[in-house]
């Protein structure tokens, strides 16, 4: 049996080919820093990768987008998009993508992040824009908000009326970069892995965020 | 003949009503123009959180119009969360292209950053000309294209959102290579706010600022606190809060974090900028068309950085209050990032810089015609030259 070894892995040289520019000296940008075994990376950046494939393999299928569209073609793009997507991942379950061993380290990698004297104000960060914790401005009365809430299930719709959480940059480069058609967000204390365009929660991880005044 | 006071309240009410209508319908009057409308100038309205589809947001609207007739701005910066509650079709309609209709339809263009609130899709629709990108800058100058020689203005539009790796090296890299002698940059989430819903980003700031600094950005333009605030300056650099163009949490300024220069949470508001050369003015505007807020900054040419000066009071116009120079972060606001310099010039990033230590100095008030005056002949609009991301 493999012994699991925490490496601190830079990935500015890996990403490269992957349209990301390496961190040059001169830089003040921090580089991609991933606390995550070599093997286990992988295995998330491979199930990612499948992911993506699939999904370019429905947009052959649907009527394309462009970056000109109008307010119909985007809002039918987006429903063919994310019909479709739940249609081809019919039966997908939580930690096909975020693996054991994947989630085990993405775990750490919060709870360090978390723990450390700037945690607070991480979670702070995290709550705005949560669809646990803020809603939307009503349109009868915009000083009063409404919720809206998010179903915690893999391959379903990400309630289209919710927001999106922020996602505070430091805890972006400690976690695997993705590509453009997926993004990390957090819904209540779980992070969740989300089509970037379509409504669909690919997986998620739950109970990260250790703070009970963040509504599940 | 003695009317029953019951008819009388009716009529009263009926005609009450009529009135209402009548001022519904019809843009509501602007107030005074504050700002100098000079030849050449490059003159844009910033807007955020505005799309709720509410009656506050038409409002807002209706001022932005009529103010369109004294200051014909080219473009408007849009902040985030331009769509709330989904983007259906129906929802852009009601809750952007119907309140800005007469903008649109006089060729204003919209410049859009995505806020929390919005689908990363809305990055596709033609009159936010975003090309599909969610990070994006453009440069406006005098005279358009054909004045390269002209730096003019380049604003950068972040989606701080999801401010990943690729995202803030784009960031840099843009920067670096931007000689714009104003460099705006304009996304959702404040790097410094007294709002006590949200507040300052701190995360996102400790990410942003350093390069803010290091490539020279005077001007941060963002929303997601539903109301108006102007920084005091912090580093050389002018933030500001734009989050009431259709969403207003009222009493939401805590005015004990010393950030605030001036602040506006009582009722809903939108911004005018007008840029020429060295000189940046605003103007803020509330719902019912009172200036809240107003002045200009100056740039001295690059590295040197800006200082402000208060625009004198029009008689007949709400007073507003000045804007005297900050010689650093103010007492009891968050941790800066790098540590100020102990005199009147803020200090640059701890970080290596090439740049010279940027100077704010105390500029005399700068003087300006009484009456704003209507440029008889006005150059060729300022025109954008895009520059996708990569």
């Amino acid at each position: 049996m493999m012994r699991e070894r925490a490496v601190l892995l830079t990935l500015s040289g890996l990403l490269a080919g992957a349209g990301c520019s390496a961190t040059s000296k001169e830089s003040l940008v921090p580089p991609q820093t991933v606390e995550m075994d070599a093997e286990t990376l992988r295995k998330f950046q491979h199930e990612v990768e499948e992911y993506v494939e699939l999904r370019q393999k429905v947009l052959t299928k649907i009527p394309p987008v462009t970056t000109k569209a109008t307010p119909d073609q985007i809002a039918a793009h987006q429903k063919a998009l994310t019909e479709a997507i739940v249609a081809y991942r019919k039966g997908a379950k939580r930690g096909e993508i975020f693996g054991p061993e994947v989630e085990a380290a993405v775990r750490r990698t919060l709870h360090r992040a978390f723990s450390a004297p700037d945690g607070p104000a991480l979670i702070k960060e995290i709550k705005s824009g949560n669809p646990t914790v803020e809603g939307n401005p009503s349109a009868r009365d915009p000083t009063k908000e409404v919720k809206q809430p998010v179903t915690l299930t893999v391959n379903t719709f990400y309630n289209s009326a919710a927001p999106f959480s922020s996602v505070p940059p430091s805890l972006l480069l400690k976690l695997p970069l993705l590509p453009d058609q997926v993004r990390y967000r957090f819904v209540g204390r779980a992070l969740i892995l989300r089509d970037t365009e379509a409504n669909v929660i690919l997986d998620y991880i739950p109970e990260v965020v250790p703070d009970p005044s963040i509504p599940r | 003949m003695k009317r029953p006071a019951l008819s009388w309240n009716a009529e009263v009410r009926l005609a009450l009503a009529a009135l209402a209508l009548l001022l519904a319908g019809s843009p509501a009057p602007a107030q005074e123009l504050r700002l100098p409308v000079k030849d050449g100038s490059i003159r844009f309205a910033v807007i955020g959180d505005t799309g709720t589809g509410s009656t506050a947001q038409y409002d807002v609207a209706k001022q932005m119009i009529a103010f369109h007739a004294k200051l014909p701005f080219e473009f408007v910066i849009m902040v985030g969360d331009d769509l709330y509650g989904g983007s259906s079709a129906d929802d852009y309609r009601t809750k952007f292209e119907q309140p800005y209709a007469a903008l649109l339809s006089g060729k204003v263009k919209f410049y859009a950053s995505l806020g929390n609130h919005d689908n990363p899709d809305e990055r596709n629709y033609k009159d936010w000309n975003m090309s599909g990108q969610r990070f994006y800058t453009w440069r406006a100058s005098p005279g358009g294209l054909g004045k390269l020689d002209n730096p003019g203005v380049r604003f950068f539009a972040l989606d701080t959102n999801y401010m990943d790796k690729p995202q803030l090296d784009w960031v840099e890299s843009e920067l670096k290579k931007s000689s714009s002698e104003w460099k705006i940059a304009f996304f959702h989430h404040p790097l410094y706010s007294s709002g006590r819903t949200h507040g300052s980003s701190l995360d996102l700031r400790a990410q942003l600022e350093p390069l803010f600094m290091k490539y020279g950005v005077s001007v941060v333009l963002t929303g997601h606190d539903h109301f108006y605030e102007r920084i005091k300056p912090q580093h050389g650099i002018y933030h500001w809060v734009c989050g009431a163009g259709g969403s207003l949490r009222k009493g939401d300024i805590d005015r004990g974090t010393g950030l605030t220069e001036v602040g506006f949470d009582t009722d809903y508001s939108f911004m005018l900028v007008e840029i020429d050369g060295t000189d940046l003015y605003f103007q803020a505007v509330s719902r019912t068309g009172q200036t809240v807020d107003a002045g200009v900054i100056h740039h001295e040419p690059f590295p040197a950085s800006a200082a402000p000066s208060p625009l004198p009071p029009s008689p007949g116009s709400t007073p507003v209050a000045p804007a005297p120079v900050s010689p650093g972060p103010p007492k009891g606001s968050p941790a800066p990032v790098v540590s100020p310099s102990p005199s009147v010039s803020p200090s640059p990033p701890a970080s290596p810089s090439p740049k010279p230590s940027p100077a704010v100095k105390t500029s005399p008030t700068r003087r300006r015609p009484a009456t704003p005056r209507r440029s008889p002949s006005p150059r060729p609009s300022p025109k954008p030259s895009p520059t996708p991301p990569p």
